[in-house]
């Protein structure tokens, strides 16, 4: 994160910019190339982002490859305790939706921070705070919940494999709510920082992965 | 060509030499790339020594059958700590750090991508091995073998907080990895100079590229595996408890997927290295370039698809050996091409056999041998023989210590004058070569021939009347002559700093643009952007009239075309923040072995290195003019 | 590659051509839409309704759906340059091979016997 990290230096962009005709956008405000001058014409922090998730792609990928590989082995058992039993597809159905609509409220977000719109930004973006807070709220009545029924991490393998796959992803929700305040903190109070945009949009991109992961979960933990 | 080339070189200012640079307050808060490789590289060869040491324990333990000179635990704790320090805490960040110094210079750039993100994997590193040999002194080092196998690593196998210090130090230096795997692949995708197409890039820029990508996506898996270890060993989960239905197989799939991919991240950079030096010691361009380059792209991808071949003897089944048999071998290939042009690199060169020349034609060599015991592991029949005994402890040190180590000597001896300002002692280093040579070979040859009469692995006494006294003592005695050599190694260093014939710019006469610096290179790497219109940048600027046929052609350039060089260099500021979010994480993983009370002070502590981090951003201060 | 005049829009890559913010809202619909057939369906299948081979099919085209919607459109991956779209899908390829393989191997296991 931050202005100056991955820019290349200055004499850089005054080469590229000395032999291209910058053009400047019909947007309300000044726009800052971060791309300028770089190899591949891409900005270095979002390329680093999606490096990250791609990283955290293989992370999830192996959570749940246990989780699918133990299912059957859990079904097999004397202490078999059977998913479809303890999970509430009511709570599930809810909980799903919040985080979609967080991922809508997110990009509305960062749609209005590039429109100049700061009120809708803040708007938004509290939004998007309020319906992953409650995302975890219900995630940890649901874990609640479930060691009241018997289910927990020494209960059985479905217990070890379900409550460490969510975990990690409500894990990773916090950390996500705790990063978009942060952005959202900043902004407010460098309102003219050139890499505000990107900043936004680096949080959108984490927050965005953290409820595609769920996405996933929710097919193959719920529902199949 | 008639094209107007800026002046590669350096504006009338003094490169600052290191010991200039204030005292340790400097290296605490360094982004510059050049001090973070330097730190890299010597913690790194320390832990070699670390090591080296507990190898060296070990070859005495084993010099004479039924030995007594240390107990079993002892020695597995020697086995564990010598296998995750090699590989954890000397070969890749070896690596990481001298790429960390040449790659951004290699490539035209100022410094990697993220500077700052840069110094948070050098602390995290750094704390992550300390807490490895703090386990030593909490209770005992880990003693399940580097590969901690289940369900050995189970509270009641493995009772002392060993195996937690082993999965927690672990995940340190592996956030460390990762972050510098991202600010690699950032750095050599997007910050090239102009001209320098990913066609023109320096091999070894190429290798480090592959193996960041390699490592963003084997690492997970580790990851993964280890806290549900974790979470077996101290929350109560059954991921690798056998009574709950857990799999031990399990844990060997998800330790290999990440294990194989991983001795290609520690193979791959060397590779990369050999590649620099052959060249410029045979005066020849490296042969076949875009071989050299797409053959590592092959290992990487392929390497992630043959796992299951540390595997063949559990029972995974006759088709599956098959096709992971088939891939194993297919991987050879891309490593032959590269060999062979290597080979071909060299035929018709005007070879210097400096100690640099020597190190990488003795890793071509080594390495083929290690090659050809893999190719004969490869094959799940013979390996049923072989697996567990010594034949694979010889396999794996021929291509790690013959492929890998030499290859980073032959680095080290080629890039040393350009790190520190000096040459080294080729008389020394003549010694240090042959020495470490036939060190190696006395050390790892007979365990080809032990292994195959049946001495297991992985035991820490083995029984007279088999045959093996001969082979063991010769492999004890190869050590410890193994052990003088890196010696001589650290007395030429020492020697060198102080003494050593001051380096030009280009000792080598290279190609590549990290010899148009100084030696050391100023703070600044390049006061003026270099152009680049060939995969022999230097080259072109020292001889012009060479007619080197250009495999890519530019187009005429602007006819300004020259490098801008601004007003000012903007550098990003030195600051604590790195390392205090490292020691925030290093609070959370103790946290994690210990009581959960002290989490919050790790996390206020990260708290706060962040919002430092954060505000550091609007302090860039400008460091040259001109 | 020398430098050439760059045109507006080869430059503004980082501007994106902006979808109005309807677009989203019409993505997000769909996005509901797509989760209300998927808990229909398991609960077709909870029901007996449909066969489980249909279910599976359909939820996982719908995830599959999802997934696309939301990268290529909320993380606007759709419209990015090239090295985006390797940095999430190389990975995403490995990923499912893992889960797929480690699967296939794990439950197909034989023993040293054979």
């Amino acid at each position: 994160m931050g202005a100056h990290e991955g820019r290349p230096s200055t004499y850089d962009r005054e080469y590229i910019q000395s032999m291209s005709e910058t053009t400047t956008t019909p947007a309300a405000r000044p726009h800052y190339d971060s791309t300028a001058g770089t190899s591949m014409r891409v900005d270095n922090r979002k390329l680093g982002m999606w490096a990250f998730i791609g990283s955290e792609t293989l992370f999830f990928a192996t959570l749940i490859a246990t989780y699918l590989i133990y299912a059957p082995v859990n079904a097999a058992r004397p202490d078999f305790q059977d998913p479809k039993e303890f999970l509430d597809i009511e709570l599930t159905t809810v909980l799903a939706s919040l985080l979609l609509a967080s991922s809508l409220t997110m990009v509305l977000s960062l749609a209005a921070l590039r429109n100049g719109n700061r009120r809708r930004f803040v708007g938004w973006l509290v939004a998007t705070l309020a319906l992953g807070l409650g995302f975890l709220g219900g995630q940890a009545y649901e874990f609640s919940h479930l060691y009241h029924e018997g289910l927990t991490l020494e209960s059985s393998l479905l217990g070890s494999t379900f409550f460490v796959l969510t975990g990690f992803h409500g894990t990773h929700v916090a950390i996500g709510l705790t990063w978009l305040t942060a952005v959202l903190i900043k902004i407010i109070r460098y309102p003219n920082g050139l890499e505000n945009e990107m900043d936004l949009e680096l949080g959108g991109l984490y927050w965005h992965f953290v409820d595609l992961v769920w996405v996933v979960i929710l097919t193959f933990v719920y529902l199949l | 060509m008639a094209v107007v080339q800026p002046k590669i070189g350096q504006p009338g200012v003094q490169a600052p030499s290191y010991a200039d640079k204030g005292g340790i307050v400097s290296w605490l808060t360094t982004t510059d790339h050049k001090k973070i490789g330097i730190m890299y590289i010597v913690s790194a060869f320390v832990f070699f020594l670390i090591g080296g040491i507990e190898a060296l324990l070990m070859r005495v333990q084993l010099s004479v059958p039924n030995n007594t000179f240390l107990t079993a635990d002892v020695y597995n704790q020697l086995v564990t700590m010598h296998g995750t320090t090699m590989i954890f805490l000397f070969v890749m960040p070896m690596n990481v750090g001298l790429a960390n110094y040449i790659v951004p210079l290699m490539l035209g750039a100022r410094d990697m991508a993220f500077p700052r993100l840069n110094a948070l994997s050098i602390w995290c590193f750094m704390l992550g091995g300390l807490m490895l040999y703090v386990s030593f002194v909490a209770g005992g080092a880990p003693n399940v073998g580097w590969f901690a196998y289940a369900p050995l690593t189970q509270k009641i196998y493995a009772p002392t907080h060993g195996v937690d210090y082993w999965i927690w130090g672990l995940l340190l230096t592996g956030v460390a990895s990762i972050a510098g795997a991202v600010n690699f692949i950032v750095t050599i995708l997007n910050m090239r100079a102009p001209g320098m197409t990913l066609n023109r890039m320096p091999l070894f820029a190429w290798m480090t590229l592959i193996v960041a990508f390699i490592l963003i996506w084997a690492f997970p898996t580790l990851t993964v595996a280890q806290f549900q270890l974790y979470f077996d060993r101290n929350w109560g989960t059954g991921f690798y408890v056998t009574e709950r239905g857990g799999d031990a197989v399990l844990w060997m799939h998800l330790f290999w997927f990440f294990g194989h991919p991983e001795v290609y991240i520690l193979i791959l950079p060397t590779m990369g290295i050999v590649s620099e030096v052959l060249p410029t010691y045979s005066r020849k361009p490296i042969f076949g370039y875009a071989f050299v380059a797409y053959s590592g792209v092959a290992i990487g991808f392929l390497g992630f698809l043959v796992w299951v071949h540390h595997m063949f003897a559990v029972g995974i089944g006759p088709l599956a050996n098959a096709f992971f048999s088939a891939a194993s071998f297919l991987v050879a290939i891309p490593t032959g091409v590269k060999i062979f042009n290597w080979i071909a690199t060299l035929w018709g060169g005007s070879i210097q056999l400096t100690t640099s020349m020597k190190f990488a034609l003795a890793f071509i060599s080594m390495f083929i041998i290690g090659g050809i015991s893999g190719i004969t592991l490869a094959s799940p029949p013979i390996n049923l023989q072989q697996t567990d005994s010594y034949y694979v402890v010889a396999h794996f040190h021929y291509v790690l210590f013959g492929g890998a180590v030499l290859g980073i000597f032959s680095g080290l001896y080629y890039w040393f004058p350009k790190i520190s300002g000096r040459m080294l002692s080729e008389r020394l280093g003549n010694w240090n070569f042959w020495t470490l040579l036939i060190g190696f070979n006395l050390t790892f040859f007979p365990m080809h021939i032990a292994g195959t009469d049946g001495m297991p692995r992985r035991v820490y006494t083995w029984e007279s009347g088999m045959g093996w006294e001969l082979w063991n003592m010769l492999e004890t005695v190869g050590a410890f002559l193994t052990a003088a050599s890196v010696l001589l190694f650290m007395w030429n260093v020492i020697v060198s700093l102080r003494a050593g014939q001051r380096a030009p710019n280009d000792p080598w006469d290279g190609s590549s643009l990290e010899w148009a610096t100084s030696s050391p290179p100023p703070v600044y790497n390049f006061a003026s952007l270099p152009v680049v219109h060939s995969r022999r940048p230097l080259w072109d600027t020292k001889y012009p009239e060479l007619n080197h046929d250009e495999e890519d052609t530019d187009p005429q350039p602007p006819a300004d075309a020259h490098a801008g060089h601004g007003d000012h260099i903007h550098l990003p500021s030195p600051t604590y923040a790195p390392l205090i979010v490292s020691i925030g994480v290093a609070v959370l993983a103790f946290a994690a072995i210990y009581t959960p009370l002290i989490a919050p002070i790790g996390l206020v502590i990260m708290g706060v290195g962040i919002v430092i981090w954060v505000r550091s951003n609007h302090k860039d201060a400008p460091v040259v003019s001109h | 590659m020398a430098t050439h005049t760059e045109p507006a829009p080869a430059h503004a890559e980082e501007v994106h051509a902006s979808h109005g913010t309807r677009f989203y809202w019409v993505v997000g619909a769909i996005l509901a839409v797509a989760t209300a057939i998927e808990v229909g369906t398991f609960i077709a299948y909870q029901e007996n309704m449909i066969p489980k081979f249909l279910e599976a099919i359909v939820l996982l085209i719908l995830t599959f759906l999802k997934g696309s919607g939301v990268v290529l459109f909320f993380m606007h991956l759709q419209g990015d340059r090239p090295p985006y779209w390797f940095m999430f899908l190389a990975p995403l390829g490995l990923a499912v091979t893992l889960v797929m393989l480690m699967n296939l191997i794990v439950h197909s296991f034989v023993g040293i016997a054979g």
